[in-house]
């Protein structure tokens, strides 16, 4: 009897109920954030079309995903230059702390060692492009260049977010060789960015 | 006069089945404990949840005497303390080993009677259905129609391919 309804849980039938709640944006929802974002980008959003309407309609899970910004709350710490997870948690957007995207570190690596890109990252219409680099957003990012007079001296460079603040594709593309060469990351400035 | 703790309250099912229950029980439902407090005389009317049918609502009040003691949680720890999908206890776990109908019954139901440690126990249940499956062992195991054209299914798939690469 015990083994007959374990059975049941994966089989597939007709079911009303089920229908209801996955018919339910907010039930739905609630479902899907209990899975680790990762998940909604590579399998859930992919399943049928009411599905993704639930992924790309959900702010919680825009923003977990980076697409949507995190209102911020100040006092916050700066950014932390390692993500602790891939895409295996919500942020909370409660807690003060800054994330960088979590590709953003292999990105810079892969750009550091100078490795070409995998062609899955390199797809001109891939999601990250469009990713925030940080949430909540920068205002401003603080890079150090190399001044060009072959002295190796560095001087600051400050640059201000552009609306919709700094997407990962917008910090990939702005660090110059010279940032690359020395392997540092740049210097984020953690401003409020105003929503 | 009894006690509030051996008071006890009379529930109709939506198909007309009268339950009689611990008030302690009944009002781990913020939507009776509201209508109790509505009422002013618990136990004496009977309080209808339209929704919900005598199987189902016997199987959610089983999960609510099990319950009965549990912590009132506190309005603003859930995004704190949300535990992990895998996290559900034993007792919830047997407890949800139900047919697919009946799991998304009790998601209804704990939706619309309030109940929100029930809800998110059959959320995570579904989401444990989820993971690690592919879209298409997905849509097996909750009767879905895929229908993506081929075209759209491989232009999500290439925006999202980086995030499968680790």
């Amino acid at each position: 009897m015990e083994d007959d309804t374990k059975a049941d849980i994966n089989t597939a039938m007709d079911s009303p109920a089920r229908d209801q709640v996955f018919s339910t944006p907010e039930l739905a929802e609630m479902i899907f954030r209990e899975l680790p974002p990762r998940h909604l980008l590579v399998t859930v959003q992919q399943v049928c079309r009411q599905w993704q309407a639930v992924v790309n309609g959900s702010t919680p899970i825009q923003q977990a995903l980076f697409f949507k910004p995190i209102a911020p709350i100040y006092p916050r710490k700066i950014p932390q230059t390692k993500y602790r997870y891939y895409f295996e948690e919500f942020i909370n957007p409660n807690a003060n702390i800054t994330c960088y995207h979590p590709i953003y570190i292999r990105l810079l690596r892969d750009l550091v060692l100078h490795r070409p890109l995998s062609p899955s990252f390199g797809h001109p219409d891939a999601s990250w492009r469009r990713s925030l680099l940080s949430q909540p957003r920068l205002r401003s990012c603080e890079f150090l260049r190399r001044v060009a007079d072959g002295s190796g001296d560095r001087k600051s460079e400050t640059i201000e977010a552009p609306p919709g603040g700094f997407t990962l594709e917008f910090a990939i593309e702005n660090l110059g060789e010279d940032f690359l060469d020395d392997g540092f990351l740049p210097k984020m400035q953690c401003q409020p960015a105003s929503l | 006069m009894a006690s509030e703790a051996e008071q006890t309250v009379k529930l109709v099912s939506s198909d007309n089945v009268e339950i009689v229950t611990e008030r302690k029980v009944a009002e781990r439902s913020m939507l009776i404990k509201n209508m109790i407090e509505d009422l002013g005389a618990p136990g004496e009317e009977p309080i209808p949840i339209m929704n919900v049918s005598e199987a189902v609502l016997r199987k959610v009040l089983e999960w609510c005497t099990h319950h009965k003691n549990d912590p009132a949680p506190s309005q603003d720890d859930d995004a704190d303390s949300r535990k992990k999908t895998t996290d559900i206890e034993d007792w919830d776990q047997k407890f949800m080993q139900v047919d697919q109908e009946m799991l998304f019954e009790i998601i209804l139901a704990a939706n619309y009677m309030d109940i929100k440690a029930l809800l998110d126990v059959g959320c995570k249940t579904v989401a444990n259905m989820i993971k690690g499956k592919s879209p298409e062992e997905i849509r097996k195991t909750f009767n879905i129609q895929n229908d993506f054209t081929p075209e759209e299914e491989d232009q999500i798939r290439r925006e999202n391919e980086w995030a499968e690469d680790r």
